[in-house]
């Protein structure tokens, strides 16, 4: 079939190399403005960061620019701009299939992030131990799993144990020292002819009819039992570490500051059951670069609360455009390295 | 870590540098040859210490600015030896040696601790992605530097063969850059959807990749299909490595990013 003039036009139209050189810039520009105005935030933080001029920002859909129709538009004429320039040279690209290639696994790119954004499922999967799930909120919809989630175990992994940073200062003999201590150890301090002893760690400190106790052991509010041993005697105190103010005590003749520095998180890791109908099906554990694949859908461990040990937040996502983006890199890649190694051949 | 063997290597560099510039001055050219030795030996000093760190810290020396920094400088090195093969260019050597050196002093500036791994970085996708693109790097660097030395030696004398031997020099690093640019975009992507669910997720680092890669796809594409060369090509190729420059570095200090655990700590 012969096209019309007029689709021919169109085709040369779109398929200008003068499109292409006027669409990079613009995305260039509207991709770098995406970067400097904070994406996805709510309306009164664009009010507090920008002022006046927060409504224009908003109503030209900055706040979540990439996924504007505006920029959809631009990715659909770079498309266009692509296919059409592809059609147009089918000649040229005949001989030179390394060119087409490359066209090719583009449009291949575009339209997988296509089928992302008009098929993709995505969304938080917040559980605490022993809790189960079989939805997830996608955008302002609620999307049901075809199988249920349950939590069996959640484990945050950390480099070393947790440091007690303790400094004491004397101020009437001018003197103040820091150091690492752990429960059950005595440390003389180099300063004066002072023994410390760590009598008890208390992660999340409360006061109990029973006495002082720990609420879990979630460093919520970290504490210290010390047994101060100087010249003058024996003295116990307490030192907390969101309470400065309450290590003072009108007796002691001693200041302090403590600091619970928590070593870095080595990983966080769910142990998983997938049921369906009530019945067990798989378990399996989830960590970060780990996630787990079932009947379509992805499991990733995304986030961990400080004060929840048993919480987890998973993110749950179902995307038909990932093998249309893998197949269309991997071709892209495939293609530049052909031209690459043509061009070192000719030239 | 013992950084013995990296300041040795700073020093074999700047030592190579020196001869390079020895031989230019006193008109000595066979001398070049020394100072490509003396390059070599910086490389191979640079090599044991990454390899070390490697042994030492359990993971590939490309978690933090500092790494990544020394194995671009590394990846300039070594891809300035293997061009040299085919293109015995003059300038190579000596722009090589200095950018090697400038890149080692910043990373001295740098905390060159090491720490243990984030999750996120807990991966041998951090190999694959960080490796090809700093290789990347290096190429779009040699690029950069092909057209400063095209537009200082040879702005007004564009149909001289050697200004000509240059901008061809310009294109082929470019367009290895370039290559190695996509690829690392690419695995990029495949290890954010491993790791965090989405191939893309306009994160500044990877919208500036893109951006850079735009760049360095309009000015090839103006090369190959409108023969845009000489001064026109060697100022794209320096706006390309200024997209470069703060895509690698400007994201890190300036915009809140995934990536922030490859700025400076």
């Amino acid at each position: 079939m012969i096209p019309s003039k007029r689709l021919r036009d169109l085709a040369e139209f779109f398929g200008s190399p003068m499109l292409l050189y006027s669409l990079l810039p613009v995305l260039v520009v509207v991709s770098v403005i995406g970067t400097l105005i904070p994406q996805g935030e709510t309306a009164a933080a664009y009010a507090e960061r920008f002022g006046g001029w927060s409504r224009l920002l908003l109503g030209l859909r900055l706040d979540d620019l990439y996924h504007s129709s505006g920029f959809s538009v631009l990715l659909a004429l770079l498309g266009l701009n692509i296919a059409s320039c592809t059609w147009n040279r089918r000649a040229a690209c005949a001989r030179r299939q390394d060119v087409l290639l490359t066209h090719v696994s583009i449009l291949l790119i575009l339209t997988g992030g296509l089928v992302t954004a008009v098929k993709g499922e995505r969304g938080d999967l917040p559980l605490t131990v022993g809790q189960t799930r079989d939805w997830i909120e996608s955008g302002t919809r609620v999307v049901g799993l075809p199988f249920t989630v349950r939590l069996n175990k959640f484990t945050v992994e950390r480099y070393g144990s947790a440091g007690n940073h303790l400094s004491i200062a004397c101020p009437e003999e001018g003197w103040a020292e820091t150091l690492e201590v752990q429960p059950g150890q005595s440390v003389r301090l180099r300063s004066a002819d002072v023994t410390v002893k760590v009598l008890g760690y208390y992660p999340d400190f409360v006061i109990t009819h029973e006495g002082p106790a720990t609420r879990s052991q979630a460093p919520n509010n970290p504490a210290l039992r010390l047994e101060l041993r100087d010249k003058q005697g024996t003295q116990k105190q307490w030192v907390f570490a969101r309470f400065e103010g309450f290590h003072a005590t009108a007796e002691s003749r001693y200041s302090f500051s403590y600091r619970l520095e928590e070593p870095r998180i080595k990983q966080f890791v769910s142990e998983l059951e997938i049921l369906e109908g009530g019945v067990s099906k798989a378990r399996a554990f989830v960590s970060v670069n780990a996630p787990l694949r079932w009947k379509g859908w992805t499991l990733y461990q995304a986030g961990y609360d400080e004060g929840n040990p048993d919480y987890s937040n998973l993110l749950a996502s179902w995307d038909p455009g990932v093998p249309w983006i893998y197949i269309g890199s991997f071709l892209l890649c495939l293609g530049l390295a052909w031209t690459f190694m043509k061009g070192a051949a000719t030239k | 870590m013992n950084l013995n063997i990296f300041n040795l290597s700073f020093a074999a560099y700047g030592a190579a540098l020196a001869v390079f510039g020895f031989a230019y001055l006193a008109a000595r050219p066979r001398r070049q040859r020394t100072a490509w030795w003396i390059l070599a030996a910086a490389w191979l000093l640079q090599t044991v210490f990454l390899a070390m760190r490697w042994h030492e810290s359990g993971h590939v020396p490309l978690s933090n600015q500092f790494e990544s920094l020394a194995g671009m400088s590394w990846g300039l090195a070594a891809l300035a030896g293997l061009f040299r093969r085919r293109e015995n260019e003059a300038w190579l050597g000596p722009a090589a040696a200095a950018l090697c050196l400038l890149l080692l002093g910043i990373c001295v500036l740098l905390d060159r601790s090491i720490a243990p791994l984030v999750p996120a970085l807990q991966s041998n996708w951090l190999l694959f992605h960080v490796a090809v693109i700093m290789m990347g790097y290096a190429a779009l660097a040699l690029s950069f530097l092909a057209s400063v030395v095209y537009l200082a030696a040879y702005g007004t004398k564009a149909g001289h063969e050697s200004a000509q031997a240059v901008d061809r020099f310009n294109e082929r690093a470019m367009a290895l850059g370039y290559l190695l640019l996509t690829g690392g975009i690419v695995l990029g992507a495949v290890w954010a959807n491993e790791a965090w669910g989405s191939y893309w997720s306009w994160d500044p680092k990877e919208t500036w990749s893109l951006i850079t890669w735009l760049v360095y796809t309009a000015a090839l594409h103006l090369r190959r299909t409108h023969r845009w060369e000489g001064r026109r090509m060697a100022w794209l190729s320096v706006a390309g490595f200024a997209f470069v420059l703060f895509t690698y570095f400007g994201v890190n200090y300036l915009l809140k990013s995934l990536h922030s655990y490859a700025g400076a700590r």
